[in-house]
């Protein structure tokens, strides 16, 4: 067992330096010149030269890759055009936040989601089956942003009860925190929730045609039991991989989130950074999505040969 | 088997609709009452000055309070490699050489007096002593000499016309040198932000960029980006007034819904107005809305590109034909941006001081003439072309005016490829005309109260948009008027007389709309005089808030 | 004696279709007594699964169970009390357990062996979770399994098919019922493995006193362990009764057709089988009379008339026919003069395939490198004769290497080393390019009809493929002809030609998986289990077909199979496989009359015979442990572990196949 953990860890590792081999190309063919990008679109030709020069595009790609990596390897990613305050600092200022709100609506939303899921599977056919279902349809089909701005005009507007925007940390100001947090939480969990409920109910319902299911009963077990014992373990192992998955979305998924929200985090930086053409920045930022989805993966590794024996095995 | 799917599906369907007609209902009943929209009212576009909503002729003005300002986000601060002086973020705490009163006077603020030399092309400023920046350093004349020339460094010096020489002669006087004779020197020099050369020394650009060290009535609290900016008021201020309110802060809102209903929440004490539709919500709830803007503001146009000339745009008569009669401009303004856009056909902002009301000569769209004078032009049947426009930056919106003018252009038989662009190749290629010799450009531009820089950089014979066009003789003799003008009289009728030629005459350039600015104030935010609060006419001691 | 179970007139229903109702269960009234062990036969479609389901009440909605269960300790009917109810859940497993078909699926592969067993003594008998250890782990030594305590920990996965089945007895006789049913448990094993369990499932409730209910289609066992059989038909009972009076006097029409459909071990060459004719039976369209009359050979018009009960013809024994025992002895005669004696082939002198020394190995790799870590050796050594015309039956166990031997000779897979000469050519390494011609004459039936055939393609296509491949019918003209012809050799309607595969019956498949190996005019056909997927009923009809196209049209069949009497039955002579050497060739008759090597007769000893009579007096011979895995193999005799006789000289020799006179080789020590 411990050979295959050491062997994703290796495919981790791999994975990693493919994707900043992709991330700094990828960025250097964007159509945006950097040196306009950095000084602004109207500068003379002498100026353009010195910038030219400043970011190194007279030496070749490759070697400008290594410069970057090197840089990187010791956590210097650069200074950020648009902030001009090295990318680590403006990263980690908003990185806080967003793994604040992403991990926050994660457990909100994995449970009942989950939970969810059971019930429906359980009840399937009858009438709860269908209100969940169909909800939960309706949930993951309309966008975040469409759901964030109905609930900001409902909660918000017409009923006055919540501030519009902005963002506190908790042990700041507990009760500002908690009523800018609110609209902002239910809208990420959501999604989740909508997303594990269908996903749990299709494999909870796998299991439960299972055959070993029948021997439970011919056992005479209580249903109750049977569903809690065998058959939740066995129809929650896919399950382990939607929480992987949306590990990976830990980053970046929020960005409309944040943005109608007003929330200084992450995923408003990606996407602004690309609009911006800050280079640093967006090379750093998606390094650090790659980087957080891999550990992702192995932990949802890890774990499938905790809870499923028969992976170890083999 | 088949029947109980089927009624699975009805519950199904009945289930959805009422969840969907619910949402509705909800959704529906905030809309009532649509504002109709005021057609293409050009003729009204002169912006009074005064006239504040919020102004009550001898209210009591209270002490304390703070007022609340949203952006979608900020642009960096002191950052002469992107070239912004200060934006409408930094006066509660930076201040000018010189700021200028409703009939265009310069009055004395950080700089106490000046002269100017019309024969040595020389200004000479005398700086106020006494006057301490929030960090406790002094300022004097080496932190002007600084500020207007480190303009030099990151090549934005045509900013302050590209003066030959900049030195402080002592600690409380600067010379200003230019190469030439302009009537500009004082627009040039009087409004520039004074930074600290000191903290700079000591500090670096990457600090400064990020914390603001002026000297104005209120010092930089708190700066988080991205999130907000606060200002309180500096007690160590050098003037003998203190200004009412205690603190003023910037919140970054990016969603403009979000802003909307942060306004009307109560949240925040001003709101500029960012698209059509906010506005009429913000009106249909009852909230009256102020123009500001006057003298500076945004403007959009097409430029035919004249350097081919085989081409039919390279002809006078079809120029003319299309702009004058060919396409409907006051329907294109109101239908694309509601209220906040209007056509005017002259060249920059209305609220200038060359602007008369005769510079208006179109009269709505002729389809059937436009065909005719193209076919004498010798087009019988049209032509094909091409309109290149810029996706994002400056130039957001451009895309929805080149669909617009295809749509418009069809009707008199011009066929319009529509080209999107990435900005920065808009301007450095074909702005400049190295790429395109024929067809159409998008432009926008933002007009500041400097009519005669704007126009020097962008549409003097070796501006940026000179690229696409020939200048004709006749357009070179009036703009050389322009220049050779010694007073300000004659400086506006040669104005004027070079945008008749330019627009009407030649037909180069063709206004498409302008974009007014409409802010909201709550009901407990006051101000008087000149200080509105979003512009450079601000006076922070003319600004208070209710108790509330 | 009181019964323990009781149904009266229970009837289970399951809809289709909108409103109908299909009633799986038409109205079944059985009963138990204490220590008995009871057989219920029936093929699909009977519902003798659903019967002892709907005691159990294991059947969920939509299906519905009415009638009248009645079980000793509980009062009333049972059936009243609701599916999860504390009475009925108590019963389950607590007064009746169940074994199922398929061990691989039936135990939950994330809970450990002993937990599941320990799971049902602490439901039922209320002991604590140390003190039910200890129980499970008392009662996985009973049945059989070694390292008790050790395996106690160890998953689902890490145990064979008969393993994992004595886990279910263990796991269900633990909680102490008093009843067992075993409904198809050892369909799905071996046939050692499968007399191993029936044996354990015999001794353990014998001694505990515990009533079996065996659920199966398989007459043989039947007549070995059951005392008392019901027969199940569409749903009913047509016939019960005691074992050795069912046997010898068959009242039922039916009774008598499976009796007379089915091999048995101990025929002569000279029986013929006598097939049930026509399709089981459509339970949505079920007739207000006698279920059976479509097929019966006995019947008359008056049959039409109402639906019969089951009335009694002699003590204990009943039956459900219109017509009276001795009408239907009557008849018997008249029928059975009837059949056809079995057609005569013609047996040549010349060799058409002879296989020397195949091998056939299957390299492993492990880790990431994949490196060779050993090989399977699937066959390992074989070599024998067909000749023109005869049968050559093929039996062993799994893991024997009888289906890796077919493909080897089909050339569907390149055998390792050896050779296969057919009419004087090798082929056994010959290219495909060469192999072309050969492909046509030697051809393959596969086991399973349902995805042998390509769902997409029509009857008539899939059966006229050959004739395009090969090229031998020149005309459109020609190969509908021939494809006509085809049709009609393996007995269906040329008129079903364009039908699709679904729309056909099971039996109905293999017979266009017959026709289809017959379009290129094979000299030989290999015959991978060709009826072991079908209904008791149908297989007769297969064989029949089969043995009638050889005496037409003279083929060689290789008749691969596990079931010994349906290859005693049709083979001329056999060869017996284990671990992927022949370890005896024999003549069908005298390989039953006299086998030689141990694992023949031990082989032969597990196969139970339908005459309880005849299998009561045979000797049975026991086998140590099970099927080894195929990558362990010792340097000697591959069954020196299991054998009885094994000495020094097995472990490290291997035996060649030896002449022991009357035609019959074996690779044994015991006969140098």
């Amino acid at each position: 067992m411990t050979r295959y953990l050491l062997n994703r860890l290796g495919q981790t590792i791999l994975i990693m330096i493919l994707v900043s081999f992709l991330t700094f190309f990828l960025v250097s063919i964007m159509p945006r010149d950097p040196v306009y990008a950095l000084y602004g679109s109207t500068i003379d030709q002498e100026q353009y030269e010195i910038g030219y020069k400043e970011l190194n595009l007279d030496k070749p790609i490759i070697q400008r890759y290594f410069i970057w990596a090197n840089k990187a390897l010791h956590g210097d990613f650069g200074i950020s055009y648009k902030y001009s305050t090295p990318v680590t600092k403006v990263i980690s200022d908003k990185i806080g936040v967003t793994l604040y709100l992403s991990i926050f609506s994660m457990i909100i939303s994995m449970p009942i989601g989950i939970l969810l899921g059971i019930i429906t599977a359980v009840k399937r056919g009858k009438w709860q089956d269908t209100v969940l279902t169909l909800l939960a349809n309706i949930t993951a089909s309309i966008p975040s942003f469409v759901i964030a701005v109905v609930l900001m005009w409902v909660f918000v507007i017409k009923l006055k009860l919540l501030p519009t925007s902005g963002f506190t940390l908790p042990w700041v100001d507990f009760g500002k925190s908690m009523k800018q947090g609110v609209l902002p939480l239910v809208c990420l969990s959501l999604v989740g929730i909508a997303g594990t409920c269908r996903q749990t109910r299709s494999s909870m319902l796998e299991a439960i045609r299972q055959d070993y299911v029948r021997t439970a009963r011919s056992k005479g077990l209580k249903e109750g039991f049977i569903i809690y014992k065998h058959v939740m373990r066995n129809g929650l192992v896919p399950i382990i991989t939607l929480i992987g998955g949306s590990l990976g979305n830990l980053i970046a998924g929020s960005a409309f989130i944040e943005n109608v929200f007003g929330i200084p985090g992450m995923g408003n930086l990606l996407v602004n950074s690309v609009n911006n053409v800050d280079i640093p920045v967006m090379q750093a930022s998606v390094m650090l999505t790659a980087l957080v989805v891999s550990v992702a993966y192995l932990v949802t590794d890890f774990l499938y040969v905790a809870v499923d024996p028969r992976i170890s095995l083999r | 088997m088949k029947n109980t799917n089927f009624r699975h599906f009805l519950k199904h369907c009945v289930l959805g609709i009422t969840i969907f007609a619910l949402v509705l209902a909800f959704a529906g009943c905030g809309q009532k009452g649509s504002v109709s929209t005021p057609s293409g009212t050009h003729t009204d576009s002169k912006i009074s000055g005064t006239g504040s909503a919020n102004y009550v002729e001898g209210a009591e003005r209270t002490k304390g309070g703070e007022v609340v300002n949203v952006v979608t986000a900020f642009n960096g601060f002191f950052a002469p490699k992107s070239q912004t002086t200060a934006m409408d973020v930094c006066w509660p705490a930076l201040e000018t050489l010189g700021y200028q009163t409703a009939d265009g006077v310069w009055k004395p603020k950080l700089a106490e007096s000046w002269e100017i030399d019309s024969d040595k092309f020389t200004v000479t400023l005398h700086i106020r002593k006494g006057v301490k920046f929030h960090n406790g350093d002094t300022f004097d004349a080496k932190d002007v000499e600084w500020t207007l020339s480190v303009r030099n460094t990151y090549g934005t010096a045509s900013n302050i016309g590209s003066p030959v020489s900049i030195k402080a002669t002592d600690d409380y006087t600067v010379v200003v040198t230019y190469k030439s004779f302009s009537l500009d020197y004082l627009n040039w020099l009087l409004p520039q932000f004074m930074y600290s050369k000191d903290t700079f020394d000591e500090k670096g650009e990457n600090w400064v960029i990020n914390n603001i060290v002026g000297t104005g009535p209120y010092k930089m609290k708190e700066y988080i980006p991205d999130d907000h900016l606060t200002y309180v008021r500096a007690d160590s201020y050098w003037g003998d007034k203190t200004a009412y309110v205690d603190t003023f802060t910037w919140r970054v809102i990016p969603d403009t819904t979000a802003q909307v209903a942060a306004f009307m929440n109560g949240e925040i004490s001003r709101l500029s107005a960012p698209n059509a539709t906010a506005l009429k919500l913000l009106e249909s709830k009852g909230y009256k809305g102020v123009e500001a803007g006057a003298l500076a503001g945004m403007q959009f146009y097409i430029m035919p590109i004249t350097l081919d000339t085989t081409s039919p745009l390279s002809k006078k008569e079809v120029r003319q034909a299309i702009y004058t009669y060919g396409i409907d401009w006051d329907a294109m303004a109101s239908s694309l941006g509601g209220g906040t856009y209007y056509h005017t056909d002259a060249y920059g902002v209305t609220g200038n001081p060359y602007y008369t009301k005769d510079l208006e000569f179109t009269n709505g769209p002729d389809y059937a003439k436009a065909k005719k004078l193209l076919a004498d032009a010798g087009y019988p049947n049209g032509f094909s072309t091409k309109l290149y426009y810029g996706t994002g930056g400056q130039f957001v919106g451009s895309d929805a005016i080149a669909t617009y003018a295809q749509a418009e252009l069809a009707k008199i038989g011009v066929t319009v490829e529509c080209v999107p662009l990435d900005p920065t190749v808009l301007q450095n290629d074909y702005m400049k005309g190295k790429v395109a010799k024929s067809g159409m450009l998008i432009g926008g531009t933002y007009f500041t109260p400097l009519q005669t820089q704007r126009l020097n950089q962008m549409h003097s014979p070796n501006g940026t948009m000179s690229g696409v066009m020939t200048y004709s003789d006749k357009l070179l003799e009036l703009f050389n008027k322009i220049g050779a003008a010694k007073t300000q009289e004659d400086q506006n009728k040669a104005l004027r007389d070079f945008v008749v030629q330019y627009v009407q005459v030649d037909s180069n350039y063709w206004p498409v709309y302008n974009s007014r600015t409409v802010e909201f104030y709550q009901k407990w935010t006051h101000y008087s005089g000149n200080a509105r609060i979003g512009n450079a006419g601000f006076d922070p001691f003319e600004i208070w808030v209710d108790k509330h | 004696m009181s019964n323990l179970v009781e149904t009266k007139n229970l009837v289970t229903t399951f809809p289709y279709d909108g409103k109908k109702r299909i009633r799986a269960v038409d109205g079944v009234s059985l009963n138990l007594k204490q220590g008995e062990i009871v057989g219920l036969v029936g093929e699909s479609g009977s519902g003798k699964s659903v019967t002892v389901m709907s005691i159990l009440q294991l059947i969920l909605p939509p299906g519905k169970i009415s009638g009248e269960v009645n079980i000793e300790g509980i009062k009333g009917n049972i059936l009243d009390y609701g599916m999860f109810s504390d009475e009925v859940r108590s019963t389950r497993g607590g007064k009746i357990g169940m074994i199922f078909q398929e061990p691989m699926t039936s135990l939950n592969p994330i809970l450990t062996v002993g937990y599941q067993i320990q799971e049902n003594i602490m439901t039922h008998l209320g002991l604590k979770e140390s003190e039910a250890k200890q129980k499970a782990i008392e009662m996985m030594k009973r049945v059989g399994i070694a390292n008790a305590e050790q395996r106690f920990e160890q998953y689902p996965m890490q145990f064979s098919g008969g393993m994992r089945q004595r886990i279910m007895i263990a796991m269900v006789l633990a909680a102490k019922p008093d009843v067992l049913i075993a409904d198809e448990a050892t369909t799905a094993l071996d046939v050692t493995t499968q007399a191993q369990i029936l044996e354990l499932i015999r001794d353990l409730a014998k001694k505990e006193n515990v009533t079996v209910v065996i659920v199966t289609h398989n007459l043989g066992l039947i007549a070995r362990y059951a005392d008392r059989i019901y027969v199940m038909y569409s749903g009913h009972i047509v016939e019960s009764g005691e074992k050795f009076e069912m046997f010898e006097r068959p009242a039922h029409p039916y009774t008598r057709g499976l009796l007379n459909a089915v091999p048995r071990l101990d025929d002569d060459k000279t029986r013929r089988l006598v097939p049930i004719e026509g399709l089981p039976p459509n339970p949505a369209n079920m007739p207000p009379y006698c279920k059976f009359f479509d097929r019966c050979l006995y019947r008359e018009d008056r049959c039409k008339e109402r639906m019969c009960e089951l009335e009694p013809i002699s003590e204990n024994h009943f039956v459900r026919c219109c017509l009276s025992v001795e009408e239907l002895d009557k008849k018997r005669d008249q029928i059975e003069g009837q059949f056809k004696s079995a057609p005569v082939k013609t047996i040549s002198g010349e060799v058409c395939l002879e296989v020397r020394d195949l091998k056939m190995h299957f390299p492993v790799y492990r880790g990431i490198m994949k490196k060779h870590v050993g090989d399977v050796h699937a066959v390992d050594g074989v070599s024998f004769k067909v000749y023109t015309g005869e049968t050559l039956g093929i039996v062993g166990e799994s893991g024997c290497g009888k289906s890796t031997l077919a493909k080897c000779i089909m050339r569907a897979t390149k055998p390792t080393a050896g050779e296969i000469i057919y009419k004087g050519t090798d082929m056994a390494l010959l290219k495909d390019r060469a192999l072309k011609p050969f492909r046509s004459k030697i051809t393959m039936i596969f086991q399973d009809p349902f995805s042998s055939l390509d769902p997409r393609q029509t009857a008539g296509s899939i059966v006229g493929e050959p004739l395009k491949i090969n090229k031998i019918t020149k005309t459109r003209e020609e190969y509908n002809d021939r494809v006509d012809e085809l049709f009609r050799l393996v007995g269906l309607d040329p008129e079903y030609r364009s039908r699709l595969p679904r729309e056909f019956s099971g039996g109905q498949r293999q017979r266009l998986g017959i026709a289809r190996a017959l379009a290129s005019s094979p000299d030989v056909i290999i015959c991978d289990e060709p009826v072991s997927a079908l209904d008791v009923s149908i297989q007769a009809q297969i064989i029949n077909l089969l043995e009638e196209l050889q005496a037409k049209l003279q083929i060689t069949y290789l008749f691969i199979a596990h079931d010994l009497s349906v290859v005693k039955h049709i083979s001329d002579r056999i060869i017996v496989m284990y671990l992927g050497t022949v370890v005896e060739e024999s003549p069908a008759e005298l390989l039953y009359s006299n086998p030689q090597h141990p694992y023949t007769k031990a082989l032969l000893s597990a196969v139970p015979i339908s005459d309880p009579k005849v299998d009561a007096q045979r000797e049975r011979i026991k086998l140590i442990g099970e099927i080894p895995s195929v990558m362990a193999r010792s340097a000697g005799c591959p069954f020196c572990e299991r054998c009885q006789y094994a000495s020094e000289r097995c472990r490290t020799e291997k035996p060649k196949l030896k002449d022991c006179g009357n035609g019959q080789l074996v690779a044994c020590f015991l006969y140098d």
